[in-house]
């Protein structure tokens, strides 16, 4: 099938782009040298480099912007399927320099949702972001691949670029992607990151954790963290007008709720910290208020302020 | 370009840049218009955020070729699939793929699924790790317990497959120059 010499020409070139992945300017002209050393060595290594490209060409790289309501970024992330199932070609043609890099004149802009409120931002990069109500994103034009949560909670399918991750900023912390779906959630001094598929690294500094697909981590500021395996998709159930909740508070339960419901919910001092489990099915406000209350054994009632839930026997007076 | 330190490095790197463009396949003519398309990219782009903006413009300037060549061979194969020309350096990438260009593409991909599928496990993990996921070898490796040199290892035989997954597609496709995409210039 293949001519002999090609066989050599080839593990050399091979070896070439392993070693030009991370490469400096050193091994460009080490590569250089290699490349002017015999009259074949250049379409060994364009054959290698093609092959190379050729992986990507289920994830259509190409920075075609999408409409900001378009919910279906799925595509993206879809060359993580390659090895399973060959689908969608699209042309695949990898350019570093289409995308302005860190760096440029910042230009920084604010997304922020009202509670209840659910918005799809879409990036130039075709990386889309799902910010779930109650929710403070800073985004920046000039640096494309990072954002910053201020607060609320946020659905990632970011376009995985290996020499530009995407890094979201929480805080102190940092959460950098390795090709990904991945949820973060921030509130009250509470982080959260759920990986719902790939992989992402938490803190690559500090505690360098690597999250794959299941992994979730819980962080109370300052605190230990706290990791589970297999609840990924819990965290994204809003998405689907649903929240589960395992072993929650009734004060964070409270919080989602206000966040997803779009009207205060709080919770009284002393069953705050109640726990609950459960799946709510989001609707309108009083009858899934209702639902909580009924599966918490506590009582809910809509004062002047909002919603509030209580003991039940206060409630019952 | 608004940045002077990256029109200063640009400019120190230029002649390295053509001497590597030329190494690349490019005719003399040809490389000085692609350095010169590059630095038109970069206009505006600060690059010292970048970890090394030396090896960042080389990249770019490879990228540039392989863009070059495989637009190409999209034009020749649609239009006139000549057999012994290489793929001519023009100026743009097709703006909309062709439904041959997609079918090509399809098969394509289909072509490395199906090698990648082949492989033993290992070495398939140890690809998605490193192609996929993007973690450096050196990772790959300790996360595994295996040596640097087991995971380079693997990831030859995985790339062998590609390679050959990619020249059995080239035969079928009647690609110019058969299994060897080289450049004109060594259009013998």
């Amino acid at each position: 099938m293949r001519p002999d010499g090609d066989n050599d020409a080839d593990t050399a070139a091979i070896g070439w782009l392993l070693r030009l992945r991370d490469g400096a300017a050193a091994d460009w002209e080490a590569f250089t040298v290699w490349l002017e050393s015999a009259p074949d060595n250049n379409a060994a290594y364009e054959r290698v480099a093609l092959a190379d490209q050729d992986v990507d060409l289920g994830s259509d790289r190409r920075a075609t912007p999408t409409a900001a309501n378009d919910d279906d970024p799925q595509r993206l992330t879809r060359w993580w399927l390659l090895a399973g199932l060959g689908v969608a070609a699209a042309a695949a043609i990898t350019i570093i320099i289409a995308a302005p890099g860190p760096g440029v004149r910042p230009a920084p802009y604010e997304v922020v949702t009202a509670p209840g409120e659910k918005r799809v931002v879409t990036l130039n990069d075709g990386s889309a972001i799902t910010v779930s109500g109650g929710t403070q994103l800073v985004l920046d034009r000039a640096a494309g691949r990072r954002a910053e949560l201020r607060r609320g909670e946020a659905l990632f399918k970011v376009r995985h670029d290996p020499a530009s991750p995407f890094v979201v900023i929480v805080g102190t912390d940092k959460i950098v992607d390795l090709g990904t779906v991945f949820t973060v959630a921030h509130e009250s001094g509470n982080l959260r990151v759920a990986v719902t598929e790939g992989s992402v690294r938490y803190n690559p500094e500090a505690e360098n954790l690597l999250l794959i697909a299941g992994d979730s981590i819980n962080r109370a500021q300052g605190g230990p963290i706290i990791r589970s395996s297999g609840d990924a998709d819990a965290l994204a159930e809003w998405r689907r007008g649903r929240l589960d909740f395992a072993d929650a508070s009734l004060r964070n339960v409270a919080a989602r709720l206000s966040r997803n419901l779009g009207t205060p919910v709080s919770v009284d001092a002393d069953i705050a910290g109640q726990s609950f489990s459960g799946t709510i099915v989001l609707g309108k406000p009083a009858p899934t208020l209702a639902r909580v209350a009924d599966l918490a054994g506590v009582a809910v009632r809509h004062d002047g302020n909002g919603w509030r839930f209580y003991t039940r026997d206060l409630g019952a007076n | 370009m608004s940045d002077e330190n990256t029109q200063q490095l640009f400019l120190a790197l230029r002649p390295a840049l053509i001497r590597f463009l030329a190494a690349r396949g490019l005719g003399a003519d040809e490389a000085q218009d692609a350095v010169q398309d590059l630095f038109l990219k970069l206009d505006g782009m600060r690059l010292d955020a970048i970890a090394d903006p030396r090896a960042y413009l080389y990249r770019a300037a490879d990228n540039l070729v392989l863009d070059r060549r495989r637009s190409g061979f999209r034009r020749l194969n649609r239009e006139t699939r000549w057999g012994g020309l290489a793929a001519p350096i023009g100026p743009g990438i097709d703006p909309q793929p062709s439904i041959e260009t997609l079918l090509i593409d399809r098969e394509r991909l289909t072509a490395v699924a199906d090698a990648l599928a082949g492989l033993p496990e290992r070495t398939a993990e140890i690809f998605r790790r490193f192609r996929l996921l993007g973690e450096p070898q050196r990772e790959i490796a300790q996360t595994l317990g295996i040596s640097l040199s087991a995971v380079e290892k693997h990831l030859q035989r995985a790339y062998a497959a590609v390679v050959d997954a990619r020249r059995r597609l080239d035969v079928d496709f009647g690609s110019p120059r058969g299994h060897s995409s080289g450049g004109e210039s060594d259009a013998a």
